[in-house]
C-alpha cells in the first residue's frame, strides 16, 4: 500500500512514556477551579511555559499557576487536549498554522465537534491567550469545517451574528480626512 | 512496577477531572477492574463532561463570533475556501471588513486603483469591491496582501504621487510586507520609477513571474535596472523618454531610441532617435517591447553606445529594419554625432540594408546624412519614406534622388510649419517639382486656397478645411459627392471617394472667400 499524502507531517498519536516522571502543576482558572496538569502538557502553551521556566529559572517552587482569563470549563478542556497532545512535536503545529488543509486527527475531530459553537468560541479563544498553536489550528479548522456550505442566514444562526438591521452602524470614514 | 505505572497513568488521565471520587475507587480496586480500564475511562470522561457542561453551561455566557478575537476570527477566515469566505462577507459589515483583511491563500485577480483619499480594491473572484479610506483605514489592505498569494495584481493610478503616498503607508503599517504576486500590472502613468522601485521591493522575488509597466515618467530606469526584478519586466510602455543601456536590450523585438540633448538655451532638445521594430531579428520575444531611450545630460556620449547597438543591427544582413525613424535637431554636434553613426554603418554592412519605412524627423536635414542613409538602404524594399523638412531645394534633392525609384514610394509627407505668408507659399509652389511627386498619396501643407487654384492637382483630392465658415459656403460644400464630417469650426471633406487622396489643408482668415473660389472654378 503507498504511504498516505503528507502522512510524515500528520501529527503521530501520542504514546505515554512511563518513565519519565511526571511533574504536576496545579491551575487555577479565571473563577477559581483548581486543576491539575502535567507540566509537559502546560509546555504546549508558550504564555505557560515561559511561566514555568521563570520559576524553574529561580528555582522558586511552582506551587499554582493562575490563568486569569479562562475559566474553569474552558481550561478543562484546554487542559485535557494538552495532556492528550504532550507528546506531539510542536514543530508540526507550526508547520500547519498557515496551511489552509489541515488533517485534524480522529480524536480532536471527536473532542472538538461535540462541543457547542459558543464553547469552541472559548476554547479557541483560550487557546490563543495561551498560544497553543495546535489547538488555534484545530480549533478554526474546525469551526470552518462546520461552516462549510452554509447559506448566510445559516451562518448567522451559527456564529450568533445579528441580522443586518440589528447590527449597528460601523461606518466611521468622513471626507474630512 | 507495571502495574504502578499503569495507575500512574490512570491517575493522569484523571488529573484534570480533580477530586474525582472515580480515581479513588479505581486505585483501591485496580486489579479488578484492570480489562475495563479503558471503558471506565471513556466513561469518566462522558459522565464528567456532561456534568461539568451541564453546571457550567448554565452559569456561563459563551463567546460569539463577534466576541472572539480579531486575531482568531482571521485564522478561521484563513482555513475556509472561497465560497464560505463569500458568504460569510454577507454577513455583517464587520465580516465584510474581516474577510477583505484576512489573507487568503490564493487569489486570482486583485486590482488596486488608488485615487487621491481613496483606494478601491476589487477582487472579482469573491465579488469585492471596497474602497477604503487613504488615511484612516489602510489595514484591512495590509492584511489582504500580507499573505496572500495573487496571481494577477494590477495597480492603477491616473494622478500623481498617490502611489508612492500609499506605500509610504503601508510601509509604516508593516514593515516586513511582501506581496505574494505573480503577474503584477503597473498602469500608473504620473508615477515616477521611485514608487516603482519602492513597490518592487516590497515583491516576493520567488514568486514574481512576469511585470508590465505602463508609465510616463520612467526617469531613473538605469537604477532600475539595478534590480534583479529588472529581467522579469515584460511590456514596458512609456510617454516620455528614458535612457537605457543599449547593450541590454539586445533581446527587444522593437526599439524606440530618443536621444535629447541640452542646446544653448538650455532647453531640453531631441537628438536622435531611431525605431527598429523587427520581428525575425529577436526571435525569441513574444511580446511587442516598446523601449524609449532619453539622454538627459548636455554631453552626447551615450550616442556612441547608440552607434555600436546600430552598427551591430547593419552587421546583421538579414537584418529588416520594417521602421526606421531619426530625429535630430539643428544642433550641430547632433547632426555630425548622426553622420558618424551612418557612416560606421555603411562601413560595417556588407549589404544594403531592407528598409521598409523611413521617418526623419530630422529639422533641416542635411543633404550628407539623408545621402548617407539613401546608400545604405535597399530601395526596393522602401514603402514609405517620410521628411519632415523646410527648404524646398532640399525636397526638390530628394525627390531628384529617389526620382528612379519613387515607383516603390508608398507615401511621402512633407510637412511645413513655418511657412507663414502668402509670398513664401507662391514661391515654394514654384520650386517644387510637382511632376515628381505623382506617387505621393498623402501631403500634410498648409496651402492659401488661391494657390490651391493654381495648383495642378492629382485628380483625387481630399480637401481638410479649418476655419469658420458660412452657411452659403457649407449648402454648397455639403452639395460636394462625399461630405465627411462638421466638428465645430473644423470641416472635413472629401472631393472623392477612393483612397487615392491628396490632403490639403486650408487655414487662413479669409477661408470663406478662399472656399468660394475654388467651388466656382469646380
Amino acid at each position: 500500500m503507498a504511504p498516505k499524502k503528507n502522512s510524515a507531517k500528520r501529527p503521530q498519536p501520542s504514546t505515554p512514556k512511563p518513565s519519565a516522571p511526571a511533574r504536576i502543576v496545579k491551575v487555577q482558572s479565571s473563577d477559581g477551579h483548581i486543576l491539575q496538569a502535567d507540566v509537559r502538557a502546560l509546555l504546549l502553551s508558550s504564555t505557560l511555559a515561559a511561566t514555568i521556566k521563570g520559576y524553574d529559572d529561580e528555582n522558586k517552587p511552582l506551587e499554582k499557576l493562575e490563568v486569569n482569563n479562562v475559566v474553569g470549563f474552558t481550561l478543562k478542556l484546554v487542559l485535557e487536549w494538552c495532556e492528550k497532545h504532550k507528546e506531539d512535536d510542536p514543530a508540526i503545529a507550526q508547520a500547519e498554522k498557515d496551511k489552509k488543509n489541515i488533517f485534524i486527527p480522529s480524536w480532536d475531530r471527536h473532542f472538538l465537534t461535540k462541543l457547542p459553537m459558543g464553547n469552541l468560541f472559548d476554547l479557541i479563544t483560550a487557546a490563543y491567550h495561551l498560544d497553543i498553536t495546535g489547538l488555534i489550528n484545530y480549533g478554526c479548522k474546525t469551526v470552518a469545517n462546520s461552516a462549510k456550505g452554509k447559506s448566510t442566514e445559516e451562518m448567522r444562526e451559527l456564529f450568533g451574528i445579528p441580522e443586518p438591521w440589528e447590527q449597528p452602524s460601523t461606518s466611521t470614514a468622513t471626507w474630512d480626512d | 512496577m507495571e502495574e504502578k505505572s499503569v495507575i500512574f497513568s490512570m491517575n493522569l488521565e484523571f488529573l484534570i477531572y480533580p477530586n474525582n471520587p472515580l480515581t479513588f475507587f479505581i486505585q483501591e480496586n485496580f486489579p479488578m477492574l484492570e480489562p475495563y480500564r479503558k471503558r471506565i475511562i471513556k466513561l469518566a470522561r462522558l459522565v464528567y463532561f456532561y456534568i461539568y457542561s451541564f453546571i457550567f453551561l448554565q452559569n456561563q455566557e459563551t463567546l460569539n463570533w463577534r466576541q472572539v478575537p480579531a486575531h482568531v476570527r482571521r485564522m478561521v477566515v484563513q482555513k475556509l475556501d472561497k465560497s464560505t469566505r463569500a458568504t460569510l462577507r454577507q454577513c455583517s459589515k464587520h465580516d465584510r471588513d474581516l474577510v477583505d483583511s484576512s489573507p487568503t491563500i490564493h487569489l486570482d485577480t486583485v486590482e488596486i486603483f488608488v485615487t487621491k483619499n481613496y483606494v478601491s480594491i476589487l477582487i472579482p473572484e469573491i465579488q469585492s469591491s471596497s474602497f477604503i479610506q487613504m488615511f484612516s483605514r489602510l489595514e484591512p489592505l495590509v492584511g489582504l496582501l500580507r499573505r496572500t498569494r495573487i496571481k494577477n495584481l494590477k495597480i492603477e493610478s491616473y494622478d500623481s504621487n498617490h502611489v508612492g503616498e500609499l506605500f509610504n503607508r503601508i510601509s509604516t503599517l508593516d514593515f516586513n510586507l511582501t506581496i505574494l504576486a505573480k503577474f503584477i500590472s503597473w498602469n500608473c502613468r504620473t508615477e515616477t520609477s521611485r514608487e516603482l522601485r519602492k513597490f518592487l521591493s516590497i515583491l516576493d522575488r520567488k514568486c514574481l513571474r512576469e511585470i508590465h509597466v505602463k508609465d510616463a515618467f520612467l526617469m531613473n530606469l538605469d537604477l532600475l535596472m539595478e534590480t534583479s526584478k529588472w529581467k522579469l519586466i515584460k511590456n514596458m510602455y512609456n510617454q516620455d523618454d528614458v535612457f537605457l543601456e543599449v547593450e541590454k536590450n539586445f533581446l527587444l523585438k522593437k526599439v524606440l531610441l530618443k536621444i535629447y540633448t541640452l542646446n544653448e538655451y538650455n532647453t531640453l532638445e531631441l537628438a536622435e532617435k531611431f525605431e527598429i521594430g523587427d520581428e525575425n531579428l529577436f526571435e525569441n520575444c513574444e511580446n511587442d517591447q516598446v523601449y524609449t531611450f532619453q539622454e538627459l545630460s548636455g554631453t552626447l556620449d551615450r550616442v556612441l553606445e547608440v552607434l555600436e547597438f546600430f552598427c551591430q543591427i547593419f552587421k546583421n544582413r538579414e537584418t529588416n529594419i520594417k521602421w526606421l525613424e531619426i530625429e535630430c535637431s539643428n544642433n550641430k554636434e547632433a547632426v555630425s554625432k548622426l553622420n558618424l553613426i551612418l557612416l560606421e554603418a555603411q562601413n560595417s554592412a556588407t549589404n544594403r540594408i531592407k528598409i521598409q519605412n523611413i521617418f526623419w524627423n530630422q529639422g533641416s536635414f542635411s543633404e550628407l546624412s539623408c545621402q548617407l542613409l539613401l546608400e545604405l538602404v535597399l530601395m526596393e524594399h522602401l514603402e514609405s519614406l517620410n521628411f519632415f523638412m523646410e527648404s524646398s531645394e532640399k525636397i526638390n534633392w530628394l525627390l531628384e534622388k529617389t526620382k528612379e525609384k519613387k515607383r516603390f514610394l508608398y507615401s511621402t509627407n512633407f510637412v511645413d510649419g513655418r511657412i507663414r505668408t502668402l509670398e513664401t507659399y507662391q514661391l515654394k509652389c514654384e520650386e517644387l517639382k510637382w511632376e515628381n511627386v505623382e506617387n505621393m498619396i498623402e501631403n500634410c501643407q498648409t496651402w492659401p486656397i488661391n494657390l490651391l487654384q493654381k495648383q495642378r492637382f492629382p485628380e483625387k483630392t481630399y480637401f481638410q478645411v479649418y476655419g469658420n465658415i458660412s452657411e452659403n459656403i457649407m449648402r454648397d460644400l455639403k452639395h460636394l459627392s462625399s461630405f465627411d464630417s462638421e466638428n465645430g469650426s473644423v470641416l472635413i471633406f472629401n472631393t472623392c471617394d477612393t483612397t487615392k487622396q491628396l490632403r490639403i489643408t486650408l487655414s487662413d482668415g479669409e477661408t470663406d472667400k478662399m472656399l468660394q473660389a475654388i467651388l466656382v472654378s469646380k
